[in-house]
């Protein structure tokens, strides 16, 4: 009988052990964060992706509005480029196979050359590629808009460090958010290693509320 | 012999160049987000005192912008795939020298458009 409060603080000891483990699986908030306080408690506002509306490959408009309660991995590209967008475009394609069938996930990709990524030209590489909208979005629209979006809202971490080198243009990278719209991640989409670690962290933000 | 050794030099050439076309590229590129960005700054600035200046600035911006873009839609990995290795050397110099024209044109412009205080 006086074993029972030993075996009870084993299991406390257990259960705390696992429920640490799984904090430490929750994903951090990205970007600038603003604190305030609401009835004497602090309420902490997260950096969010603002209102966007842009056109897709087959010419219809997607805003956030689409994007309410998904959660989706953007980047950017151009149907032209030569050297790291085939590398991101095969690593897209492994998480749109993945989630085919699992209607809370979007890709949108952005062109940084919408002027000659039209809606036709983007629906043409959509094809071939075997993809389609809704679950993956290739977007055109107005060039200045697309960069304040991608340099100002995505690629928040950049912003922080500013001796690190390059911009979101070039970079290759993938940006995860939520069904908030708060950044969550940031990944390199050219390196296999990194891609499988956006998708575990998908996982992740399927389990949250 | 020298038939195998002259093809061996020509093929490590097209490679070589290879490598220095898409590194060139990758410079450039993301320079087009520092343009695409100082066009943004000028904007505001165009009916200004300077406006003559200002549109003149962004005009060589809006130009070099182009002008990269304009070498992307040319420049093609698949019909150079197709090609032997004699017209790979040939194709890749020629895109070479223009990457490089390219990249003194972005540079000047960018370095105007910086030097500019309001």
């Amino acid at each position: 009988m006086q074993l029972k409060p030993i075996a009870l603080s084993i299991l406390l000891a257990i259960s705390l052990f696992i429920a640490s483990c799984q904090e430490k699986k929750s994903l951090p908030f990205l970007g600038p964060k603003d604190t305030h306080l609401v009835g004497g408690k602090v309420d902490t506002i997260y950096h969010q992706i603002p209102p966007f509306r842009f056109l897709n490959q087959d010419s219809t408009w997607v805003s956030e509005k689409d994007m309410a309660g998904k959660i989706y991995i953007a980047d950017f590209f151009f149907t032209s480029c030569p050297t790291i967008c085939p590398k991101m475009k095969t690593q897209l394609l492994r998480i749109y196979e993945r989630y085919s069938a699992n209607d809370q996930i979007r890709i949108l990709s952005h062109s940084i050359d919408p002027a000659f990524d039209t809606p036709s030209v983007l629906k043409e590489y959509a094809d071939r590629l075997q993809v389609k909208a809704p679950r993956w979005n290739m977007l055109t629209g107005d060039k200045a808009a697309i960069y304040k979006l991608g340099e100002k809202s995505y690629m928040v971490t950049a912003q922080e460090d500013k001796n690190e080198a390059g911009g979101f243009v070039h970079s290759g990278a993938f940006i995860l958010v939520d069904k908030n719209r708060h950044v969550r991640g940031i990944y390199d989409g050219t390196q296999e290693t990194e891609v499988n670690h956006l998708i575990e962290d998908i996982e992740i933000l399927l389990q949250e509320k | 012999m020298c038939l195998v050794s002259c093809s061996q030099a020509e093929e490590k050439l097209s490679e070589e160049l290879q490598g220095k076309v898409l590194g060139l590229h990758d410079d450039l590129m993301p320079k087009t987000e520092e343009i695409v960005s100082l066009q943004a700054q000028l904007d505001s600035l165009s009916t200004g005192k300077d406006s003559v200046h200002v549109n003149k600035l962004k005009r060589a911006l809006a130009k070099s912008d182009q002008a990269m873009m304009d070498w992307m839609h040319q420049f093609s990995m698949d019909s150079l795939s197709k090609m032997d290795v004699k017209s790979k050397v040939e194709y890749l110099g020629k895109q070479y020298t223009q990457l490089k024209d390219l990249q003194k044109l972005t540079d000047s412009t960018l370095h105007a458009a910086k030097a500019y205080r309001p």
